[in-house]
């Protein structure tokens, strides 16, 4: 997973499998199931898309969960979980969720 | 026990003593009964050759059973109802018309959705899964069959993009809140009686 390690500002990554195992980890998530299962939990939280507000040829690509100092960034490739954490050098972000 | 203790107060009832165990009031039930017999038996002491009484009382009887057949629901009468072998073949060429109806609508519905997803290998027993799921990725295996999030085939080139704008997020921010306070503002507001008297004449 050095792919992942060489991305700008990154302090721990995660790859979780579709059960929401950790298949790789390193940095200040290494080996955190703690966090693991919040972001599984995260991004199977819903049982039911609403195809109107979603259509599922426009879903998301990533899912970025904002602090002031840091963030986690999800996105999903090859059936996998992909989650980064993330530095954030500006002070003026507040706490919050966006999808892009 | 029991069977002992009747005798002896019927015992007691009948030679009139009065002690501790003796009722205060008379028993209701028994007094009638009683009073019946003595009443039916006078009777027939008095005309012994008329037998239509006895007649009577066997059509009161019989009044008396068929009323109480009629009130009461007899629950081991009431079986399941079997379905006929014509029923099964008539119910099965329905539903066969029925899907094959909206099985060309289901299909498409379905390659559609997996289409766009990406997710393959999804075979015909899921079938009835887009429109139960709303459309949503099919995978049946793992937790990963309903997300919000597409599969994309680079993850790094994605998670190093540059940070979202704060001012983004702080629009987003916004947004959030008030949809939050318009959620927890919103109230129902009564105006005519949820109970209305029916007019019935």
């Amino acid at each position: 997973m050095l792919s992942l390690e060489r991305i700008p500002d990154q302090v721990g990554y995660l790859v979780l499998n579709d059960d929401g195992a950790v298949v790789a980890s390193g940095g200040e998530l290494e080996n955190d199931e703690h966090m693991a299962n919040i972001i599984t939990g995260l991004v199977t939280i819903t049982d039911k898309i609403d195809t109107v507000a979603f259509p599922p040829e426009e879903s998301f690509k990533k899912i970025s969960v904002n602090f002031e100092s840091y963030s986690y960034v999800v996105c999903l490739s090859n059936k996998k979980i992909h989650v980064v954490k993330r530095r954030i050098m500006q002070e003026d972000t507040n706490e919050n969720q966006e999808a892009s | 026990m029991g069977c002992c203790y009747s005798c002896k107060e019927d015992l007691n009832s009948q030679s009139g003593e009065v002690n501790e165990r003796t009722h205060l009031l008379v028993d209701p039930v028994s007094n009638n009964t009683a009073i019946q017999r003595v009443h039916s038996d006078d009777f027939i002491a008095q005309y012994p050759n008329s037998l239509p009484k006895k007649s009577d009382e066997q059509s009161a009887l019989n009044r008396i059973l068929q009323e109480t057949a009629t009130n009461v629901i007899d629950v081991a009468a009431l079986d399941s109802h079997n379905l006929e072998q014509h029923e099964y073949l008539e119910r099965m060429r329905h539903y066969t018309q029925r899907l094959g109806a909206m099985g060309a609508n289901i299909n498409l519905r379905f390659k559609r959705s997996e289409n766009a997803v990406g997710v393959g290998g999804a075979g015909a027993g899921n079938l009835l899964a887009p429109s139960t799921l709303g459309g949503s990725s099919t995978s049946p295996s793992g937790r990963l069959h309903l997300c919000l999030l597409s599969d994309i085939p680079a993850p790094e080139k994605v998670l190093a993009e540059d940070h979202p704008n704060p001012e983004d997020l702080a629009i987003i921010s916004g947004a959030l809140e008030k949809a939050t306070k318009a959620l927890s503002d919103l109230k129902v507001e009564h105006r005519e009686d949820l109970v209305v008297p029916f007019r019935i004449p």
